[in-house]
């Protein structure tokens, strides 16, 4: 890696957290971040089994207020924001016109007119100016302030069976349920979120900088009290391929449709008008070319983003968008998608046969 | 990082160890383990294959990437550790020892100073960083 391009790279508040902990440093979205501290089989055992800290400091945050925030956000978004009241969050996309996904996004409903967005860290500034571009759309003078804060705030995910007793020890008198919020104060007010991306239960705590600093130090020895350890990037990427949620700039992107990704649930055709609605309604009408299926190999070997999908009769049928192994499973996975009505029989690896078998999601069961 | 003085090493960041029997044992590096991370599944030859020096015998995957195996000698085949299958992450483990991956007749006298010595990996690797 050249110097220039380290550089050039952004770190979060914890970076110099992340190299005492013997952090392996690798550049993701722009920033330096951590892939892997110990291990990254280790690292998604303890989110399966006990419990995971994350900093996820690299994804945006922006605050839209104002008295007409809900309904430029309703006009622009996919998902349905009423069936997002006050205190609660909300899986959402953001299309084109042409209904590609510019960006799938977390929202929190703070207060009746005031949301915090929660971008991918690629896409902070043309969500911003999606934001902005809507205002400007809206006929007449619009109340709707945009505040980017990604550069002062933090995040953390603390993920896995036994997050609630670890955060207890920490902030003892907040607790949420799943896509549900709450404010805290610890030197900073923040907004805790029973989300994160890895299917096991857990929170995300969105706070500025100086306060997430704090609480990462903090966490940490009832983290490890409980058999947890701190996880890199490498372990959220398994985790979340295990649960089949998509990855931007994988399975999901400007030239992916929501209806492609097996994302048509968080598209609120009913809504009324939205960013891409018309394009998406024509696609629902017509049926979209591809699909996003579930691929299980027959080893342990991982299944690879780019390898070619094969059907029964050695057709090129589609491209494997996200792969890996996965630890539970002793598998490999793969999201992959393909054309329509095509089924898949196996993959190309580096010029290997490799059967697969389409599964539904997610890929492991944790109930 | 360890690198055992009794053993050679190529720039692959392989080991190579002769056997009291004449064979040449093979595995990766210290070093090479942890640039590759966990290691999830080992693709070994079949007993009695051919192998050629320098070219690929195998592959090992780790969660993150996938790396060609390349044999330090020519020769053939007369090992591969079975336990690899069912514990990959044993190469993480034990590199030198219960992490091997396979062992090779070479097809002429195993010459030692054709690898590097463990002061010269360790220079090597040093350099690489």
């Amino acid at each position: 890696m050249g110097v220039s391009q380290e550089a050039a790279l952004k770190e979060t508040a914890l970076a110099s957290r992340h190299r005492e902990l013997g952090g392996k440093m690798g550049a993701f979205a722009g920033f330096q971040m951590p892939i892997q501290y110990e291990g990254t089989l280790k690292e998604c055992r303890a989110v399966r089994q006990t419990c995971g800290i994350f900093d996820v400091s690299h994804m945006g945050t922006v605050f839209v207020r104002g008295v007409d925030a809900s309904r430029v956000l309703q006009g622009l978004f996919t998902n349905d924001i009423e069936k997002a009241p006050v205190g609660a969050a909300q899986y959402t996309l953001l299309c084109a016109p042409d209904g590609g996904v510019i960006d799938d996004l977390i929202i929190f409903h703070l207060a009746a007119e005031d949301w915090m967005i929660i971008p991918n860290a690629a896409n902070v500034h043309v969500v911003v100016a999606e934001i902005v571009a809507a205002k400007a759309r809206q006929p007449g003078p619009v109340r709707l302030v945009v505040e980017d804060v990604s550069a002062e705030y933090g995040i953390l995910a603390l993920q896995g069976p036994r997050y609630a007793e670890v955060l207890a020890s920490v902030l003892p008198n907040v607790s949420v349920g799943r896509f549900r919020l709450a404010s805290f104060d610890f030197a900073g007010e923040g907004v805790l979120s029973g989300t994160g991306y890895t299917g096991s239960p857990g929170v995300e705590i969105v706070a500025p900088a100086s306060s997430v600093t704090r609480l990462w130090d903090a966490l940490q020895l009832p983290l490890r009290e409980v058999g947890g350890c701190p996880a890199g990037l490498a372990a959220r990427d398994v985790l979340r391929l295990e649960m089949g949620y998509p990855l931007w700039g994988n399975d999901i992107d400007r030239e992916t449709s929501p209806l492609e990704a097996g994302l048509g649930w968080a598209v609120a055709f009913r809504k009324g008008d939205f960013r891409g609605a018309e394009a998406l309604r024509a696609q629902r009408e017509a049926g979209v070319p591809r699909m996003r299926v579930a691929l299980l190999g027959e080893g342990r070997r991982p299944l690879r983003a780019g390898s070619v999908v094969l059907d029964a009769q050695e057709a090129e049928i589609g491209i494997i968008r996200s792969g890996g192994f996965s630890p539970l499973l002793e598998r490999g996975i793969g999201l992959a998608l393909v054309q329509r009505a095509k089924v898949p029989f196996s993959i190309d690896l580096r010029g290997r046969r490799v059967a697969v078998e389409v599964v539904d999601l997610p890929f492991v069961d944790l109930s | 990082m360890e690198f055992p003085s009794d053993l050679r090493y190529t720039k692959e960041h392989e080991w190579a160890r002769l056997l009291d029997n004449g064979l040449v044992r093979v595995g990766v590096t210290d070093y090479a383990q942890d640039a590759l991370g966990d290691v999830v599944y080992v693709e070994l030859p079949d007993i009695g294959a051919k192998v050629k020096e320098e070219e690929s015998f195998g592959e090992i995957e780790s969660t993150k990437s996938v790396s060609d195996l390349y044999a330090p000698v020519t020769g053939k085949i007369v090992g591969c550790n079975s336990l690899l299958e069912e514990d990959p992450q044993l190469v993480n483990e034990d590199p030198y020892g219960e992490g091997w991956l396979v062992e090779v007749r070479p097809q002429v006298m195993f010459d030692e100073t054709s690898f590097m010595t463990a002061n010269e990996y360790r220079v090597y690797v040093e350099e690489a960083e």
